[in-house]
């Protein structure tokens, strides 16, 4: 049975079509929206997302730094002024847990649609190379009988490092000075000129330092060892329980569909092994983790309310 | 250990046409880039940075250290042309800057800047080659205290900023310093005199309130002027002779060898660095009293010194792989996007690399020299419009720049309060350079003293027996008491002459 009618709407319809159907996200123009300046860990995140999409899916892609307010400001232009189609998302880590706790009205997670997480960034420990401490035991010998001798510097006071010190001093029962500085590099400055003992942070902003043997890492505060670092032990081999959860993901608006969120997780899920976005998490020493909405809310849920615990602390 | 073939392999690399036309395009960018108030060089380098994929990682490279030269003299320019910075490094270029071009001279103020800044990018690079290696391990023996002497003998300057009236100078600089408390308690993390706003959070960027105190407030005062329109206002477009050049070399010397110390130490940047040298051209200055009404020699300092940092600030990011301001944390990125891993060993895997980056930085500044002062001449004529449109356009840039700097309306408000504030101080005889010298350095001062105190566990004499913290404290005490000692020796003479 022919049905030139039939056809021909056909014909004409399908182009109308044709943009819904071309394999719906991600769309042709992307917004990559983070809270960090210039150079900083999400802008650094979503110009490599950004390039890797290109490449991918042939798509263009903007990425879009709404700096301010600690993340305070990409987070209201997510929760209120965001389009919901897909043509936006956000970079998330811990910050976006911790500003909405420390200030009030200010949009959390519970108010955007939370899409997929997608790394961990390793907490590690280390010292110099000149330093007396050859494993994380002599160094927790030491500080056990020397209370409050070890200065211990870190990223950023108020910041998932500092979490992770403060679980470690808690679980081993030592005490320490915690130096917080202007972001992690400084961090590794002062290590690096033995003004500090120790730093606890990622090995991507010291990666240099440790290949090369001018800083040693002690100790890993998660589950597993490190590929890059096998010979390095995790704390709970030595019997404490301490794990950093420095998250890495993506939001998307509120009120976002689900089917959507589902699908822009999936695809994002399949580009680990693409470049430069390889390079990316492989140069910093990051671990793959990814979760998709459903789990990625349950896991924030968990974060959140350990990183309120840890604001009252502070206070 | 100098290996001669990898350098003339740099040098071969550099001297193509291709790299040569990015790295004259990377500075013109950075030029237009410093003029747009708002745009710094991070924002400049990211905007080209997709453009570079797939150029050579040498060529990127230095069409983004390019740029990031070309910016610190498009900051000055228009910190002298409408009285408020381009770019942050550019502070202190307005102090002299603004009164000469008002002069008429604007050619000439021009001239000076290009110069300046040329030579400054290009003496910090010649540091830079000879030794970044060494000059790096000095970096690393600044930790807190240290930063905390610079900072000091920094706010230090405010004694010879206001010699008018050094109480009115003390009440400005509190009041800078008042300013810097607000946000985020850097120690606890926790909000501090944000007023429940979130847009206080992170503090008030001290562009913003430059922009209020300088540009805002002089568009108040101008506009109570009478508005003498029919007398054609003295302008030139003259630039500044060759003996004029050469009688500030010696600053521009100085002011280099101060910028490339103080960009080393990451932490401190271009505004610090400018700042300083500012300082130390009046301290040797045989005309001190010049200086704030147009003085060439406090105009080719900061030029000098800010253009320097940049070298200053290779020297952490090649050494170190440690980025010591956005734009080099930029670069970095850019370097690690690239393959590249700066350290010390990237001097011996990557060394042809590493020398290409030095020709391109001195290439670069000889093409800031030829394409500043080919574009000194067009950019002075702004002073040529009549000043009912410039004040209304310096308004308009003013609200613009608030708002490219965070997007926030916010800041656009602040700007007005601040412009405001700026109209009363002047009015009252207030001087605003100790409130911006409060700004820039009350950040690094709080923490850098607070660090100290948590290193020593409380213990103050950590600031005593740390020899170069020492040393910087004691210089920064004979700075603030030198400008006093003087005019009271002065004024005995002259009693005792009397008599």
């Amino acid at each position: 049975m022919f049905k030139p009618k039939l056809l021909v709407t056909t014909l004409i319809a399908l182009p109308l079509a044709l943009p819904a159907m071309a394999d719906g996200w991600p769309p042709e123009e992307l917004n990559l929206v983070t809270h960090s300046s210039s150079g900083g860990g999400g802008d650094v995140m979503m110009r490599n997302l950004g390039q890797t999409m290109e490449s991918e899916f042939g798509i263009s892609t903007v990425v879009d730094n709404r700096v301010g307010g600690s993340g305070a400001v990409a987070l209201s232009w997510l929760a209120n002024q965001a389009p919901t189609d897909g043509t936006a998302i956000m970079s998330v880590t811990p910050t976006q847990l911790i500003t909405p706790l420390r200030a009030d009205g200010i949009p959390g997670y519970q108010d955007v649609t939370p899409i997929a997480r997608l790394f961990i960034d390793p907490s590690t420990l280390y010292v110099h190379e000149n330093s007396e401490f050859e494993t994380i035991e002599e160094l927790l010998e030491h500080a056990r009988e020397n209370p409050r001798s070890l200065s211990i510097g870190i990223g950023s006071a108020g910041s998932l490092d500092q979490l992770v010190l403060q679980n470690f001093e808690a679980a081993t029962g030592i005490e320490v000075r915690t130096v917080p500085h202007e972001g992690g590099g400084d961090a590794v400055v002062a290590l690096l000129g033995q003004h500090v003992d120790a730093v606890v942070g990622e090995p991507g902003q010291a990666l240099t330092h440790l290949d090369n043997g001018t800083l040693r890492m002690l100790t890993v505060f998660q589950e597993e060892r490190l590929d890059a670092y096998p010979d390095v032990p995790t704390l709970s081999e030595i019997g404490y329980e301490v794990v950093s959860n420095k998250f890495r993901g993506v939001f998307g608006p509120p009120g976002m569909d689900p089917d959507l969120a589902n699908e822009i997780a999936d695809k994002l899920s399949t580009l680990y092994e693409a470049e430069p976005w390889n390079t990316y998490w492989v140069e910093g020493s990051m671990n793959p983790a990814f979760l998709g909405p459903d789990d990625f809310v349950s896991f924030l849920d968990g974060a959140n309310e350990e990183m309120g615990d840890f604001i009252e602390s502070l206070e | 250990m100098i290996e001669v073939s990898a350098i003339l392999e740099a040098l071969l690399n550099v001297l193509t046409p291709y790299t040569l036309f990015f790295l004259v395009l990377g500075v013109l960018i950075g030029i237009v880039a410093g003029i747009l108030p708002g745009i710094n060089g991070a924002i400049g380098i990211s905007l080209i940075l997709p453009f570079t994929f797939g150029m050579e990682p040498a060529t990127a490279l230095i069409m983004m250290l390019g740029l990031w030269g070309g910016q610190n003299f498009g900051g000055g320019v228009t910190a002298a042309l409408v009285h408020a910075p381009g770019a942050a490094s550019g502070a202190a270029t307005l102090f002299d800057g603004y009164p000469m071009a008002q002069k008429g001279q604007a050619g000439k103020a021009l001239g000076i800047i290009c110069v300046s800044s040329s030579i400054g990018w290009f003496l910090s690079t010649i540091m830079l080659a000879v030794i970044a290696i060494p000059l790096a391990a000095f970096a690393l023996r600044f930790s807190a205290p240290e930063y905390f002497a610079v900072g000091i003998f920094g706010l230090s300057m405010v004694a010879s900023m206001a010699t008018k009236n050094i109480f009115k100078g003390a009440i400005a600089t509190l009041f800078g310093l008042a300013i810097v408390t607000i946000g985020t308690d850097p120690f606890s993390g926790l909000p501090r005199f944000t007023f429940g706003r979130f847009e206080l959070m992170d503090g008030i960027n001290f562009l913003v309130v430059m922009i209020g105190v300088f540009a805002i407030a002089e568009v108040l005062v101008q506009v109570q002027k009478p508005n003498v329109q029919a007398k054609v206002k003295k302008f030139s477009r003259e630039l500044p002779s060759w003996r004029e050049i050469r009688a500030l070399l010696p600053t521009m010397f100085r002011s280099a060898g101060i910028g490339m110390l103080v960009g080393t130490a990451p932490g401190a940047g271009g505004s610090i660095a400018a700042f300083i040298a500012y300082n130390e051209a009046k301290r040797f200055s045989r005309k001190p009293e010049e200086f704030g009404y147009g003085s060439q020699e406090g105009l080719a300092a900061p030029e000098a010194a800010n253009n320097a940092t940049e070298g200053g600030a290779m020297v952490p990011l090649l050494a170190l792989g440690i980025p010591g301001s956005g734009a080099a944390a930029v670069i970095l990125a850019s370097m690690i996007l690239y393959g590249l891993r700066p350290g010390p060993q990237i001097f011996t895997e990557q060394p042809v690399l590493v020398y290409s980056l030095f020709f391109g930085l001195a290439l670069g500044a000889v093409a800031l020299l030829i394409l500043g002062l080919l574009l000194t001449p067009y950019l002075a004529l702004v002073m040529r419009i009549p000043k009912p449109y410039l004040i209304t356009g310096v308004a308009g840039i003013a609200f613009m720049a608030a708002m490219a700097i965070t997007g926030l309306l916010f800041d656009v408000r602040l700007v007005l309060l601040f412009g405001v504030v700026g109209y009363i101080m002047r009015k009252l005889d207030f001087p605003p350079a100790p409130m911006i010298l409060a700004l820039v350095l009350g950040f690094m001062i709080e923490t850098s003293l607070r660090r100290a105190l948590i290193m020593s566990d409380g213990d103050w004499s950590i600031f005593m027996t740390r020899p170069i913290a020492a040393t910087i404290l004691a210089v920064a005490i004979l700075s603030f008491l030198y400008p006093m000692l003087r005019e009271i020796v002065g004024r005995l003479r002259q009693r005792s002459a009397k008599q």
